[in-house]
Formats: structure tokens, C-alpha cells, sequence
């Protein structure tokens, strides 16, 4: 079981201050702080993991400082992906060795997060250990790629809830050639991602079988 | 000298790629510091220093597949 966690809303940030604060988090949680849960969305930024192929991007950088779309390479697992807003970005700072998990095991639980969270709006989904992610038959709904320091986690998860998924034509998401969606998409209705994000915090709480403490 | 070496990564993990090096031969280092990135299966994990001192020398370079439990430099 794993220790308390506390849930921390930070609304729409920019996403280099994301990163400077889930470092700050990772100190204070190998310091010994209990483990924090970050939801919050971006402004459209696209970012490179430490597995990516410039190729995977479909514009060139130039291109895409034209339209705005900054371009990070970030220390996390995986290729390319994109946020931007109605993107529901979750950033668990988890201290793996006191939560009992190796890293396939945690990445899998994020997946089955998703899952279940999913489930909640009559949305079937699965996990993927050959392609790690979440997807809704052929269509990838969230990308997974994480970092870990001194075995707590940061980065996380990108889910899609209202993006606009038309964004996506800038990149070949994770490596892949896929088409994206969304729960407003497989919905039908818009779902606006700050009606939410209580509720995939309580759907982490469950699939970790860890307590829950708030603060926005 | 103290070695450097790839940690168990849990379930079913038996081998890594090392993305890069976060320090130079030669550099003094604290206990608990990153020295290296190594990734696998969409997570990359960051190498601690085991102690405080010299990173005397890297034994791999970015790029190599390295199996789990292998030495991957020396501090001395």
C-alpha cells in the first residue's frame, strides 16, 4: 500500500514551470515528503522524449515556431507527443521503492488508472506493454512516459479529453502512425477537463490502494 | 574505487540503454547525485552516485545496451 498522496491542481501552466516544479516535488519526496499527484494542462507545446526521432515530427521546426508550437526535448521515456488544452496532463511524484513497484509495474497501474477512469464514462479502453499507452480500439486516447530520480517518478501521463485533436497532424504521436481521440470525441459532447479531474484522482487513489489528501 | 552499477528495475527488467552521461571524467560528485540516464520500456532512470567523490571513469558510452546489475563506471 502506498503511503498518503496528496492532490495538487495546477491549472493551466506553462510547461517548463511545470517541470521546475515536479523537480522541486522529486526533492522533497526523496527528502522524504509523502507523494504528490499534479493534474494541470498546457498551452500546445510539443515535446521529445529521450527515445524520439526528429522524424516523428511533421513539420519542421521552423514550422512549427511559426504556428507557435514550441518544441522541448524533456528527460522522460518515449518519442514525440503534443499537449495542448483539454489535454488532462497528470504528473505522479511517487516514491516507487517505499510504494513496493519496479517501473513496469508502476507503468502499468498508470495505464490501468486510465482505464478504469475511462470505464467511468462507458469507455472501453486498454493498456498496451507492446505499445504503452491507452487505447479505445485502434485509436490512442493517452501517451505514457515517465521519468525517475533516486526511484520517484515525474512526468506521467497526457489524456486526452477535449483536445483539439486536429493538433496531432504536427507529430506521428510516440513513433507511432495512429490516429488520436478523446473522451469528447467518443462522447459526443464536449467534457471539459475540470469536471474531471477529481475523478481520475479518486481513480488513482484506488488502483495505487493509496489515502488522499487535497490541496489546489 | 566504488562501482557504478545498473540497479534491479523490478519485474522482468534485464536491460537498459544508456541515453547519456550527466557528468565528465574527472568531476567530483556527491552521494545521491545523477550521473547518468538510462531508458527503457517509456521510463528513463536516472543513475545515482553511490557515494561522494572523483568519477574516475565511464565504463560504457550513449547508445551501449548494458545488461541489469553490470558496472557502468567507477568512483573513487
Amino acid at each position: 500500500m502506498m503511503s498518503p498522496i496528496r492532490f495538487e491542481d495546477w491549472g493551466i501552466v506553462d510547461y517548463q514551470t511545470a517541470w521546475l516544479r515536479q523537480k522541486k516535488l522529486v526533492g522533497e519526496v526523496v527528502a522524504g515528503a509523502g507523494d504528490v499527484l499534479v493534474v494541470c494542462e498546457h498551452p500546445c507545446v510539443i515535446t521529445l522524449g529521450r527515445q524520439a526521432h526528429e522524424q516523428n515530427l511533421l513539420l519542421s521546426r521552423s514550422g512549427l515556431q511559426e504556428k507557435g508550437v514550441p518544441v522541448l526535448s524533456v528527460d522522460r521515456g518515449g518519442d514525440v507527443t503534443l499537449h495542448a488544452p483539454g489535454q488532462m496532463v497528470v504528473y505522479p511524484l511517487v516514491d516507487l521503492k517505499r510504494a513496493g513497484m519496479g517501473l513496469k509495474k508502476y507503468l502499468i497501474n498508470l495505464e490501468q488508472v486510465v482505464v478504469a477512469f475511462l470505464a467511468g464514462f462507458g469507455i472501453v479502453a486498454n493498456g498496451d506493454e507492446s505499445r504503452r499507452g491507452v487505447w479505445v480500439g485502434n485509436k490512442k486516447i493517452a501517451s505514457i512516459g515517465i521519468g525517475v530520480s533516486r526511484w520517484v517518478s515525474f512526468h506521467g501521463i497526457g489524456l486526452n479529453i477535449a483536445t483539439d485533436l486536429s493538433l496531432f497532424r504536427l507529430i506521428r504521436p510516440c513513433g507511432l502512425s495512429v490516429e488520436m481521440t478523446s473522451v469528447s470525441e467518443l462522447l459526443h459532447k464536449r467534457v471539459p477537463v475540470s469536471d474531471t479531474k477529481s475523478l481520475f484522482g479518486e481513480q488513482f487513489v484506488r488502483t495505487f490502494n493509496s489515502d488522499f489528501s487535497v490541496k489546489s | 574505487m566504488i562501482p557504478v552499477i545498473i540497479p534491479d528495475l523490478g519485474e522482468e527488467i534485464i536491460k537498459v540503454q544508456l541515453v547519456g552521461w550527466l557528468v565528465a571524467e574527472g568531476q567530483q560528485l556527491s552521494e545521491g547525485e545523477d550521473i547518468a540516464e538510462v531508458v527503457t520500456d517509456k521510463a528513463v532512470f536516472n543513475i545515482a552516485s553511490p557515494a561522494a567523490g572523483v568519477f574516475l571513469r565511464k565504463h560504457y558510452e550513449a547508445g551501449a545496451e548494458i545488461d541489469v546489475g553490470t558496472m557502468i563506471a567507477e568512483i573513487g
